[in-house]
């Protein structure tokens, strides 16, 4: 197995001044890039519904025993048991019983505790905001919601909501924050803050003493799909362009994915864009109808794949599993490696997930929550 | 393969779904000027890193000239060339004759061979006769051929050499300077164009291959813009992006330029973020082997079409597309001020003549693919510039089409 290596080579330039990170120079070249945010646009957020500020427990095939067990066992307090279980706040109707908890109640768990409750409700798709949880992208929850311009309150009530699964942090507790809000507007705004993407705007810093052949060689592997070495060499030897965005080195899907959000258009095939479709069309000019099962995708990644070994190259295709998988097949996620430890990747075939460039041990942490992750680079096979 | 840059249609004429109504005149309006040599000519001669355009609705967008050569792979065809053709269209013998007369060549039954076909007369001539040749004379050869050219007849084999001067063209080239001076001597002026049309032969005059692959590339490549959005905090970004988001393009550039706007570090974002899907795959390439149908390759029409596709339709390269069926339902004509998406049309109201098509992105850039087949990009450029390539009469026109607002989005 190769992995590649993690080694963070991050500075920053002054604490007032811009934040820029370098990558570990290698045949890449010398790479810097910016950490952002990206927030899903109106078009999507006015798609979903603004669900009652009252939270809903549902509990399918489960006995009120049972029930007062698991929050036992989650860890719940006398008192909490106590409240939870008050029978005047239950609705039983057949094999369903719905709990609809106080705000007291929900604010007063423990981030351990609401996590592992929220695992439970997880396995339920009626409690879709505890198995779809809003995933904040990134290690430290303050920077994501830096600048976004929510009351303090407001971030230091989301912070209280959060929990956590290894590095990730999540949230489900959306409900609850409406009646902070009191006005659609806000709510929406909310919702679109909620929805930030952790990304990384990068740059090749262009050094006209740097061998062309070997940064050629890299960036442009042999693919009758594209070429990049026209506007490489046009950019080298043009007067003032220090650096160019690596966007314009992708091939042509990914060129025109990268920071956008899904439409209409990229689910025709009756499929929304996973991270399968994205990893598996990066080279490709028209792409395939290939997503997270479907039927051939082993063989269909086989065949037009190889093992990969060191040193990984620009467009090889990761697999991420938990570590310990013995089976190469099935896997967790799949991206794109692009450089040092950037990667291109759709975390989820959500509309709300955009294309965008991110760190390989976040993408890791992303998808293999509370685990070690096995990687496991392939290459299209005409590369090999 | 069409060497010179035009990309016209003999079907377009009657076809065409336009009228010959003038809409804008050169000069129109200050949005689209008379062209220039001068804009080109001062940035590639100062030392001044980029140009800035003025602020707009668009924003302020900063560009770099360069050039864009094709791959290397692309001029092989071109490299085994060893015949210096003249193809004189519609001629007799005794009025090619005349003409070498008129000239003063050596005697072109030395050194000549004469092949009298269905349409005119072809010659071969010999590198010693070439060389036999003065400046003057080749290039009243040249420009008595180029006059008479139908434009893809795979006998020429002349080039347009864009800006007018060909030294500009070689800039980073590392051409010698005798060569250099000998091509400029065969460049001739016509059509207010300038033309070269000895490549055969100056390709005779150099030994040395990989000397011989930079001579094309210097004859073929193109002017482009590498075009970046200026990001300044407390810019109104609502007015910014509803330029960027007219169209069908609506929202899909929004989340970056939102999110760059409050990464500090990042004052520009690079142009092609804020294009629609089909460009955004196309800009600074070349067309593939595999974008051709048939004998059809893309050309400007093409990815003008395709500019607000959601995919690269190849229709629009049918021989038989109900072009103005299509054009009529999901266009409508637009007088200034214009938007970015707008489709401009070039046309020669003498001739009554499409000559061709390009999109308006920001103050004068356009986006344009400027010829038919693969020695063409899609590139950014100043209309400007794109103009020196096309302008050949003063009665060329304008006209602009919008892609209709009820014509369905995602």
């Amino acid at each position: 197995m190769n992995t590649p290596d993690l080694h963070n080579h991050s500075i920053s330039v002054g604490l007032e001044g811009p934040v820029v990170h370098r990558c570990k120079p290698g045949p890449w070249g010398e790479l810097e890039y910016y950490d952002t945010y990206l927030e899903a646009p109106d078009r999507l957020i006015r798609r979903l519904t603004i669900p009652s500020q009252q939270t809903v427990w549902h509990f399918e095939e489960m006995t009120v025993d049972l029930i007062g067990q698991v929050f036992e066992k989650v860890g719940f307090s006398t008192a909490q048991i106590r409240q939870a279980m008050d029978g005047k706040r239950w609705s039983v109707s057949g094999d369903l019983i719905r709990i609809f908890p106080t705000f007291s109640l929900i604010e007063s768990l423990s981030p351990s505790v609401r996590g592992k409750l929220y695992q439970v409700l997880a396995r339920s798709e009626l409690n879709t905001m505890h198995r779809y949880p809003i995933q904040f992208d990134g290690p430290d929850l303050s920077k994501v919601l830096d600048r976004s311009s929510l009351p303090e309150s407001l971030v230091a009530q989301i912070e209280s909501l959060t929990y956590r699964e290894g590095q990730v942090a999540l949230f489900s507790d959306y409900p609850l924050l409406l009646r902070f809000l009191g006005h659609p507007e806000k709510e929406r705004k909310l919702l679109r803050i909620l929805t930030r993407t952790r990304t990384l705007i990068a740059r090749m810093i262009l050094d006209r003493k740097v061998d062309l052949t070997s940064l050629l060689d890299y960036w442009a592997p042999a693919q009758d799909n594209f070429d990049s070495r026209p506007l490489m060499e046009s950019v080298l030897r043009t007067s003032g362009v220090d650096t160019i965005d690596i966007v314009q080195l992708f091939p042509p899907g990914a060129r025109s994915q990268l920071f956008t959000y899904p439409t209409e258009d990229d689910c025709l095939s009756g499929r929304a864009p996973d991270g399968i479709w994205t990893a598996i069309n990066f080279f490709n000019h028209t792409a395939l109808p290939v997503y997270e099962g479907t039927e051939g995708l082993k063989h269909h990644l086989l065949n037009r794949f190889r093992p990969a070994s060191a040193p990984l190259r620009f467009g090889d295709l990761l697999l991420l599993s938990p570590e310990g998988e013995s089976e190469e097949l099935p896997f967790t996620h799949a991206c794109i490696y692009i450089a040092d430890d950037l990667v291109y990747t759709k975390n989820s075939a959500q509309l709300m997930a955009p294309w965008i460039l991110s760190k390989l041990r976040d993408v890791a942490s992303y998808h293999v929550r509370g685990a070690r992750a096995t990687i496991r680079p392939y290459r299209m096979a005409s590369l090999c | 393969m069409e060497l010179f840059g035009t990309a016209y249609r003999s079907s377009w004429p009657d076809e065409a779904p336009f009228g010959l109504v003038p809409l804008i005149t050169f000069p129109p309006s200050p949005l689209f000027r008379v062209p220039s040599f001068g804009t080109w000519l001062l940035g590639m001669q100062t030392d001044s890193h980029f140009q800035s355009s003025s602020l707009g609705p668009w924003g302020e967008l900063e560009y770099f000239p360069t050039f864009l050569d094709a791959p290397d792979s692309y001029f092989s065809q071109l490299l085994s060339k060893t015949k210096t053709h003249w193809f004189f269209s519609g001629k007799k013998e005794e009025e090619v004759l005349a003409l070498f007369e008129r000239l003063g060549t050596p005697d072109p039954h030395s050194g000549v061979k004469w092949i009298k076909t269905n349409d005119g007369i072809l010659l071969e001539p010999e590198f010693d006769f070439l060389e036999s040749l003065t400046a003057e004379q080749a290039n009243g050869i040249s420009a008595e051929i180029v006059t008479k050219a139908k434009r893809g007849d795979p006998r020429l084999d002349y080039f347009t050499i864009e800006c007018g001067d060909y030294r500009i063209m070689t800039e980073g080239l590392d051409l010698p300077e005798e060569l250099i001076s000998w091509v400029e001597s065969r460049c001739f002026r016509l059509h207010q164009k300038t033309f070269f049309a000895s490549s055969v032969h100056a390709l005779k005059r150099i030994s040395n291959e990989d000397l011989q692959l930079r001579f094309l590339k210097s004859l073929l490549r193109c002017r482009s813009l590498i075009v970046r959005l200026r990001i300044r905090r407390g810019q109104d970004l609502e007015a910014i992006s509803r330029w960027w988001s007219a169209g069908p393009n609506r929202c899909r550039s929004l989340p970056l330029l939102e999110a760059a706007l409050e990464t500090r570090g990042v004052d520009t974002i690079d142009l092609l973020h804020l294009l629609p899907p089909v460009p955004r795959r196309l800009l600074n390439t070349y067309a593939l082997e595999r974008d051709r149908y048939q004998d059809m390759s893309p050309d400007c029409y093409w990815s003008s079409m395709n500019f607000f596709e959601p995919v690269m339709s190849h229709r629009f390269l049918d021989e038989e597309f109900p072009r103005t069926y299509y054009f009529l339902d999901r266009f409508e004509v637009v007088e200034p001020p214009y938007e970015f998406g707008d489709v401009i049309m070039l046309l020669d109201r003498e001739q009554d003549r499409f000559v061709h098509s390009y999109v308006y992105i920001a103050e004068d850039i356009i986006y344009t693919k400027n010829g038919t087949g693969k020695f063409f990009p899609y590139v950014l450029m100043k209309m400007s510039d794109m103009l020196t390539r096309y302008m050949e009469t003063e009665s060329y026109e304008t006209e602009v089409y919008r892609l209709c607002a009820q014509v369905s989005v995602s």
